[in-house]
């Protein structure tokens, strides 16, 4: 039966545009540390931090390719370090003059909505290009109250003590291989700071976006949460489609003081060819709250595990995420709740959907620390999968060393159900639609939970992915 | 006892003399030494979740000839063409349809120690139950360690022809000893067509054994597999077990009790595909832990791209008694079809339900005969299967023991 999906005026197109390459400057391909002196010398940066790039270098070439163990992936194979363009500046500045944005850059935007939305309900907006941040503002109202919202690169030049202080510390360069790279050619990213009982109670955003091809993306971002305040930061991503891969690697690290509270939402719709291998991980002390909305629907593949390790009594964590595999894709993606203090708790929420020979992994770690006495973890996946040509994996690690906690976790697979279908087209609806309500009810729990333009935002896309999905 | 020289000093040329002074037959000597330079050239296993690093390879000494093996039976089931024999004893009478499958189950080549039961097995079980044919009363072979600081290497084959049906039981047991003694025994069980197999595995070692094993049972269209496991020995076990649903309709009910205590260091990996159509299964895992000793559950769930309308269920539980314990549990999935009619898995960590504790105390049950009985009650689906009288009550007085 041929039935094609309706309601899909969605202009996906709008992403996948490219501009002309015009850069400032654009290193040559592949990573010597002449390439990060010069990076970190253009920038103008202290010595304390070339250092800490040059030994992340170090450690980025002896680690190996994570392709087998827990937390690997054998479709690494197919990333070429030496193909990649590991700094691309495309502006002089970050400017907080939106008109003062070159026009080409601002054209990208423009058609990306970003103005329009800081405009309408944005707290802050950040945008970066390429390697580097191009447009930043924070509106008066927070400055006055002390916020920063910078992109990092000046983060570090004006704010040098903080950033010493919490640099690097939640996520050292040799967590991982790509926390390493990233360490060593970090470039962008935001820099958050909310001082002691701060509210910042609408969005700060930053949209994150890779124009070049062979292009590696690094942005770094700090977020320092000080006791009793709050923030909620959303990122964005796209790219346009090239035919060769590019990559994303990004780190970001979140402190949450005592009686803070942190969300992070992330959209992620990278180009399908983009490898996107992101570390972040949040600290969180005495009853503190760290949240993660993380949504990814494009890259090549995608291997993140938002984490939280709570530190103080009372803390919170939670990760709540949703991935969506079409054709050629691989979103492996979860989280990972450490309790190392008494009466913590967590909860983990991950929906997949796989369709047209895409693969969703949910991977997962739920620890509880010897003397995490009360903690309680809550963990849940679901998977659908649509077609005979997909498949989805479930590796949760649990490890339980303290007896005085609770821990459920809780998994599903399945297909859509020749029942609920057959109810939605007895009462009328086409077959593609009905598909795509019943994945749209599926990731409701997700969506529910986005500001309204980005869950509208979001079912478009799925909506958009959902094209053609009956045949 | 007669032993090989320690396995710093065996070579090739001493298993072929073995081999050859028993008259076996020349394949089965061309496996085994195939499996030894498998063995002599491997790297030793990287196990994130198993502690070999204070075991010594070197020292071990396996046994020649199957004195560790006793078979026991109310009824002897030969009258009914039943074969229920030691493998090496076996080998005289049944070597073709002991050819046509010893190893094609387990991979010889699996890892090192898979590689050395290959090449130095000599006590173990062969069972035949032929064609339609349903053996009444429970069959059991039971291994002891001859001495503490032995080492035993034990090969089961087990075979149920179509429509058969049989209770096998295999038991590990042993006084603790001071040495480190060593087991590694491998068990590979055939389900043709529509037969029934009520497999139970009870290892209750004393503490100086290290246990490294492998189970697979490959499952005929229409075949049911009911599995117990109870793993209560052993310094350190690491089970690798496999259920392979490869007929159509077939099915496992699958439970395991597991209970750690002191410095034990207890591994269970139960894989579970699914690969022909309508095939289900049922898994229920229950731990308890206490002391300082430390469990892993590391288990996979694999729903192959072949397979149609699977109903998968996995039940996992961890209980713990004591604060310094430790319990991992990995529940994995992995599915290659969206042609699923259930899949899922539920898993639980923590620590005596104190509702129900208070519950028994407010009619009057002391706290430490509460816990007996929960941990009891916990592990009941599993004791529920032991088909011997003799055996439940020697399990239950270890649970009750270790409590």
């Amino acid at each position: 039966m041929a039935v094609s999906a309706t309601n899909l005026e969605f202009d996906y197109s709008k992403y996948g545009f490219r501009n002309e390459e015009n850069y400032l400057f654009k290193s040559g391909k592949g990573l010597t540390e002449s390439v990060v002196r010069e990076l970190s010398g253009m920038k103008g940066e202290p010595e304390w931090m070339l250092k800490r790039r040059l030994q992340a270098l170090e450690i980025f070439r002896k680690k190996p390719t994570p392709l087998s163990g827990m937390w690997a992936n054998p479709e690494l194979a197919e990333l070429n370090y030496d193909d990649i363009h590991y700094f691309v500046r495309a502006g002089e500045r970050p400017q907080t003059d939106w008109d003062a944005v070159p026009q080409e850059i601002k054209n990208t935007f423009e058609k990306l909505g970003i103005p329009e939305a800081e405009r309408k309900f944005l707290a802050g907006v950040g945008a970066q290009y390429e390697s580097e941040v191009v447009y930043h503002s924070l509106r008066e109202e927070w400055s006055r109250q002390g916020v920063i919202f910078l992109d990092t690169d000046t983060g570090l030049k004006e704010y040098p003590e903080i950033f010493k202080q919490y640099f690097g510390t939640v996520i050292p360069a040799a967590d991982n291989k790509y926390a390493a790279l990233n360490t060593a050619v970090w470039s962008g990213g935001s820099f958050v700071y909310v001082p002691k009982g701060v509210h910042v109670d609408i969005p700060l955003q930053a949209y994150f976006r890779i124009n070049a091809e062979n292009m590696g993306q690094f942005e770094r971002t700090l977020i320092v949460i000080e006791e009793g305040a709050s923030a909620h930061y959303i990122e964005g991503c796209t790219a346009p489609v090239y035919s060769t891969n590019s990559l994303h690697s990004a780190v970001v690290e979140i402190i949450v003081m005592k009686g803070g509270k942190c969300r992070y939402t992330t959209i992620q719709n990278w180009a399908n060819n983009i490898f996107n291998l992101v570390t972040k991980r949040a600290v969180a002390y005495e009853e503190a709250s760290m949240e993660w909305v993380d949504g990814n629907i494009g890259s090549r593949l995608t291997m993140k595990y938002p984490s939280v390790y709570l530190m103080g009594r009372g803390a919170r964590g939670e990760v709540l995420s949703v991935a969506y595999a079409g054709k050629g894709q691989h979103q492996d993606a979860g989280a990972k709740m450490v309790h190392v203090a008494p009466d913590t708790t967590s909860r983990i929420t991950n929906k997949s959907v796989s369709k047209n020979g895409g693969k969703t992994t949910y991977r997962g770690l739920a620890k509880v620390a010897p003397g995490a006495t009360g903690a309680k973890i809550n963990v849940n996946c679901d998977a659908l999968i649509l077609d005979e040509k997909s498949a989805s994996d479930t590796i949760p690690f649990i490890e339980i060393e303290e007896d005085r906690c609770t821990l459920a976790h809780e998994a599903t697979v399945g297909r859509i159900g020749e029942e609920q279908l057959f109810y939605l087209m007895s009462r009328g609806i086409g077959e593609a639609d009905a598909l795509s309500m019943i994945v749209l009810g599926f990731m409701e729990p997700f969506t529910r939970e986005l500001p309204m333009e980005y869950a509208v935002e979001l079912n478009r896309l799925i909506q958009l992915e959902m094209e053609g999905s009956v045949g | 006892m007669k032993t090989f020289p320690t396995l710093a000093e065996l070579s090739d040329t001493t298993i072929l003399d073995v081999s050859q002074a028993a008259g076996e037959p020349a394949w089965l000597a061309e496996q085994r030494m195939a499996a030894w330079r498998f063995f002599a050239a491997a790297e030793p296993p990287f196990w994130r979740r198993t502690d070999l690093s204070k075991f010594k390879a070197e020292q071990i000494a396996a046994a020649i000839g199957a004195s560790a093996t006793i078979l026991v039976w109310e009824r002897d089931p030969a009258g009914q063409g039943v074969v229920f024999a030691p493998l090496l004893q076996a080998l005289h009478t049944h070597e073709a349809v002991i050819r046509q499958h010893l190893g094609t189950a387990i991979d010889s080549q699996r890892h090192k120690f898979v590689a050395l039961n290959a090449a130095l097995w000599q006590d173990g079980v062969f069972l035949y139950v032929p064609q339609n044919t349903a053996v009444e009363l429970p069959l059991t072979a039971a291994f002891t360690m001859p001495a503490p600081g032995d080492a035993i290497v034990a090969r089961n084959l087990i075979i149920l022809d179509h429509g058969a049906s049989v209770t096998f039981v295999e038991e590990y047991r042993s006084d603790a000893g001071a040495g480190q003694a060593f087991a590694a025994p491998i068990t590979e069980m055939f389900l043709g067509n529509d037969a029934t197999l009520r497999f139970v595995t009870v290892q209750t070692w004393g503490e100086d054994v290290y246990h490294i094993g492998a189970q697979k049972a490959r499952v005929g269209r229409g075949a049911t597999i009911e599995w117990s496991a109870v793993n209560l020995g052993a310094r350190v076990q690491h089970v690798e077990a496999e259920t392979a649903l490869e007929g159509d309709g077939s099915r496992v009910e699958w439970v395991a009790a597991t209970f750690g205590g002191g410095h034990q260091n207890l591994l269970t990996a139960p894989w579970l595909r699914h690969i022909g159509a309508k095939t289900e299964a049922h898994m229920d895992f229950k731990t308890v832990v206490k002391d300082q000793s430390y469990t892993t559950f590391d288990g996979m769930i694999k729903i192959e791209h072949q397979s149609r309308a699977t109903v998968s269920r996995l039940e996992e539980h961890a209980l713990h008694l004591t604060p310094k314990a430790r319990s991992d549990s990995i529940p994995g999935l992995m599915i290659d079809t969206n042609d699923v009619a259930r899949a899922g898995h539920a898993s639980t960590s923590g620590e005596v339900d104190e509702e129900q504790l208070f519950y028994m105390r407010s009619r009057g049950i002391p706290r430490d005969d509460a816990i007996h009985l929960i941990v009891m009650g916990f592990f009941e689906p599993v004791l529920d299967r032991i088909p011997t009288e003799a055996l439940r009550q020697r399990i239950a007085e270890m649970i009750e023991a270790k409590i």
